[in-house]
């Protein structure tokens, strides 16, 4: 018996390496893929690294170097208060990704509760909660993200919940839908003719069903929160000053663009890197997960 | 329990489906019987109102539909008139188990075959017990072990090779035939009075549905169950049933122990079904079917339903509505010339 149990778990490692190798070799050949993964680990190693990347104090002013020119010591110049521009993009990375990664993670929170609440429950609680989905859904972002921010002030906690809630009324109709089309399953009817309560139906059957295809919807919110975090920036609504945003640095390079022309361009190139890392990454894995696309990638 | 005894019993059960403003009957009238490890075939074309009793049973119908008439008795308790509370946690899974239609999906593919197995027996033999006793973890392990035991042991019974093996393995991993099987081998880990079986071997290929119906039935001798066997293959009634009830618009139109029913059908609806077998044709010919279809619920009238694609009917049966016959103790028919029709 022992022998049989062991040949078997030795098939199935096999069987595991060579799924492995076949993700491995996708991997490999899809561009997108390579390309995202990239970017995005080299933002993560520079929100890491960043007291260890960075050549100056982000915080510290140099009012006599002010609006300096690319040099070895600011290799990307200085801001209007004489504040190395490198220091203050590394440095800036580190808000955008906090706030993109823990505000999506309260959006999914939210949404996963309400949403998968919604899509089973029916009736009245499903229009209550629909009903909350669509008056926030019904003021274009941006607008309403102003309002509130005005109205309870700019830190980057309450950028978070802010940005939590909004964007949940949004991912949540997504995960009602799921919800509903998972409700139909089978299995799902199999539980309820086994006499299963609503409560198990819910954690036990539901739940661990609709994460998985959520987790992917929700993996777009991250640069659309960092995207939306550097607007505000700009607009002066953002992270309160001192901190370093790349929304705020484009502010800056905004505003002196006659004198510093220059200014505007790292945090720029910043943002439309990230962003182009993460939808690439997002659309690479897409590609390698789909058994028939991960087929072409590797014959081709 | 007396071998002879009623397991379950149905009695003039009639169901209604609201839609709109509209009232349809779906099932009118339906009595019948089953005794313990017999099987209990149902068949007729889509429509009929199979599956609507089917789900009547565990009382699990939609929203629009109502059980209007008639009482259900398993072991001689009416479930019309238990709670809903009592009848999720008494008979729902306990007394009475479904195997569902698509039954090839009916397991969550999150979690391995094994777990799902181990739940239902957790679910199963969920007893109070003192706070103090379930701290004890030893004796919770050994308990865990020997249920595991259990449900590896009912999957060899099912023929699943490798059983410990496949126990911790996902449902995408098992072919259609073994996730039937898995089900089934769930269903009578239940140990059910009565199982509820619709439809359970669809989709899968002539071979391997022999093979599954062969272990079917030798669980049912194991197992002492009384099953009620739905479907639209006759072919399948021949091999497995006891006894068949042919159900036409929402009326069980004849009922009979299995052989006399080939033998000797009586009436028009069962004779056009068995005609319609391919085995019954001659080789060359075009398959027989039945003209027309069934009618509506809303178009149904008190009189014989299948008057209008009844190549037998007569004056009588556009006037007033048939009466059942009896032929013997076990043949009924709802016939006005089933003496006639030969």
């Amino acid at each position: 018996m022992r022998n049989v149990a062991q040949q078997g778990h030795k098939e199935f490692q096999k069987d595991m390496n060579g799924e492995f190798n076949e993700y491995l070799q996708a991997f490999r050949k899809s561009t997108k893929l390579f390309i995202g993964t990239i970017l995005v680990v080299t933002l993560f190693i520079v929100v890491i690294c960043a007291p260890v990347m960075a050549p100056h104090d982000p915080y510290k002013m140099d009012v006599k170097n002010r609006l300096s020119n690319i040099s070895r010591t600011h290799l990307l110049g200085t801001d209007h208060l004489g504040r190395d521009t490198l220091s203050q993009i590394i440095y800036g990375s580190r808000t955008s990704i906090f706030i993109g990664v823990i505000g999506t993670s309260l959006a999914f929170i939210i949404a996963l509760s309400l949403g998968t609440l919604a899509g089973y429950a029916r009736g009245i609680i499903e229009n209550l909660i629909l009903l909350y989905f669509d008056a926030v859904r019904s003021f274009p972002a941006i607008i309403l993200i102003l309002v509130v921010i005005s109205a309870i002030g700019s830190s980057v906690t309450n950028i978070i919940i802010v940005f939590g809630f909004i964007y949940s009324s949004l991912l949540g109709r997504t995960i009602r839908a799921i919800t509903i089309s998972v409700c139909k399953e089978p299995f799902i009817e199999a539980a309820i003719t086994l006499g299963s309560k609503k409560r198990t139906i819910l954690f036990r059957h539901l739940f661990p069903n609709v994460i998985g295809p959520s987790l992917i919807v929700t993996g777009m919110y991250v640069p659309i929160m960092i995207m939306s975090e550097a607007g505000l920036s700009f607009l002066g609504l953002g992270v309160p000053p001192p901190t370093p945003s790349w929304g705020t640095s484009i502010r800056y390079g905004f505003e002196n663009i006659m004198r510093a022309p220059w200014l505007i361009l790292p945090p720029s190139i910043a943002l439309a890197l990230t962003m182009l890392g993460f939808n690439l990454f997002a659309e690479g894995l897409r590609d390698v997960l789909n058994p028939e696309k991960r087929g072409e990638l590797i014959i081709s | 329990m007396d071998k002879d005894q009623n397991v379950l019993e149905m009695r003039e059960v009639s169901i209604i489906y609201r839609v709109g403003n509209r009232i349809g009957k779906a099932v009118d009238r339906v009595s019948f019987e089953i005794k313990k490890g017999e099987v209990l075939g149902l068949a007729g074309e889509s429509g009929c109102g199979k599956s609507t009793l089917a789900w009547s049973i565990l009382r699990l119908l939609p929203g629009n539909a109502r059980i209007v008439s008639g009482d259900m008795i398993l072991e001689g308790k009416n479930l019309l008139k238990l709670s809903e509370r009592a009848l999720n946690d008494e008979v729902r899974g306990n007394k009475i188990t479904m195997i569902i239609q698509n039954t090839k999906d009916s397991l969550n593919p999150v979690f391995t075959v094994g777990t799902q197995m181990f739940d239902l027996l957790r679910f199963h033999e969920q007893e109070k017990q003192s706070l103090i006793a379930s701290f004890n973890f030893f004796r919770r392990a050994k308990r865990n072990k020997e249920r595991r035991f259990r449900c590896i042991k009912m999957l060899e019974e099912m023929e699943i090779a490798a059983a410990d093996k496949r126990f911790s393995e996902y449902a995408f991993q098992f072919s259609g035939g073994m996730r039937q099987r898995v089900i089934m081998a769930m269903n009578f880990m239940a140990n059910p009075a009565v199982l509820i079986a619709d439809e359970p071997t669809t989709g899968l290929d002539v071979s391997v549905e022999a093979y599954v119906l062969e272990l079917f039935k030798s669980k049912i001798r194991k197992y002492e169950t009384a099953v009620i066997y739905i479907t639209h293959n006759l072919r399948i009634l021949s091999e497995i049933a006891d006894k068949v009830a042919i159900m036409y618009a929402g009326t069980i139109v004849e009922q009979a122990p299995v052989e006399e029913l080939f033998d000797n059908p009586l009436h028009p609806y069962t004779k056009a079904l068995i005609k319609c077998l391919p085995e019954s044709g001659v080789l060359g010919e075009k398959l027989q079917e039945i003209p027309g279809q069934v009618p509506s619920i809303f178009e149904r009238t008190e009189n014989c339903k299948f008057q209008p694609r009844c190549p037998y009917s007569t004056e009588i049966c556009t006037q007033a509505p048939p009466r059942t016959g009896k032929v013997s103790s076990s043949h009924f028919v709802l016939c006005h010339n089933f003496l006639t029709v030969q």
